[in-house]
């Protein structure tokens, strides 16, 4: 491996993450080194772990001949790659969903009945008024539009009268 | 009353009340439609309230919203490295709530969350509706 070379680890990071699509992030490696291991150099190793630790790659010789690669760690991988799969799960159900309720009313529709059927009946206007207060919106405003949102509601699932499919 | 250019940014709370499929959120959803409110959903937020739920219970809730005509994802790669990190910086290291804060006050929208004061620390004069 030659030295100073540019290396670059493919990966998907959350911050390359569309929606419905992932591109690829690289992470650059600075530099490339080798440590000969050695007993006369007990600190070798140490050093290079250090040099790991910033971004290095790392080769271990002994006698001259490769024996182990120390690669970087980045702290942020880990949950990079997590939140990567994360999203990729979410993305992959989500197209499904689509594909299953190409309609974006009715899909609307539907997960207003998920929450009424979650909650017991749909929200009132009541309920509605009491989120619009916590937006800061005055009381007589907030009740006005609670009741039109909640006559909407209601006209929306009397267009869309089928019932959902169980995901839950 | 319709607002076609106007939004709210999900953080991490509102997006569990999706996950729960809690009133709130039914209230958030419902009143997004009315008003033609964007709901925008930052991904690393997407990402935790997933990870605060089980996944099988709330992931396909959180698809659903992903799939709903009214939201839309935002990815961190649309926000500059340098300032992403400052405004981090001020949050302690949270790379999520500077996102979030960075979105609101970028497109001056209001912010659905449970820490106001974190993010008005980022952002001061981010609008705070409480999650």
């Amino acid at each position: 491996m030659a030295p100073d070379r540019l290396h670059c680890l493919r990966h998907r990071g959350p911050w390359s993450t569309r929606r419905r699509s992932a591109t690829v992030t690289l992470l650059l490696v600075t530099a490339a080194h080798d440590f000969e291991l050695s007993a006369d150099d007990p600190g070798a190793l140490a050093r290079a772990v250090e040099m790991a630790e910033a971004g290095s790659v790392v080769r271990l010789t002994r006698d001259g001949k490769p024996v182990a690669e120390v690669t970087p760690y980045h702290p942020g991988l880990e949950q990079e790659r997590r939140t990567s799969e994360n999203l990729s799960a979410l993305f992959a159900e989500a197209a499904r969903q689509r594909a299953e309720c190409p309609d974006g009313e009715a899909r609307h529709a539907r997960m207003m009945r998920e929450f009424a059927e979650a909650n017991g009946g749909p929200a009132t206007a009541a309920d509605y008024a009491q989120f619009l207060r916590s937006t800061g919106m005055a009381e007589a405003e907030a009740e006005a539009e609670a009741v039109a949102i909640a006559e909407a509601t209601r006209a929306l699932l009397d267009r869309h009268p089928d019932p959902p499919t169980d995901r839950r | 009353m319709t607002d076609p250019l106007g939004g709210w940014v999900l953080d991490v709370a509102a997006l569990v009340a999706f996950a729960d499929r809690a009133r709130y959120a039914e209230a958030v959803l419902a009143t997004a439609a009315q008003r033609g409110l964007t709901l925008l959903v930052p991904s690393p937020a997407l990402s935790q309230a997933y990870d605060a739920r089980p996944h099988h219970i709330g992931g396909p809730r959180l698809a659903t919203l992903l799939e709903h005509p009214l939201a839309l994802v935002s990815s961190p790669s649309d926000v500059p490295l340098e300032l992403l990190r400052k405004l981090a910086e001020i949050a302690g290291g949270d790379q999520v709530a500077a996102h979030v804060a960075y979105l609101a006050d970028r497109r001056g929208w209001s912010v659905l969350t449970d820490r106001g004061e974190l993010l008005r620390r980022i952002r001061p004069g981010l609008v705070i509706i409480p999650a």
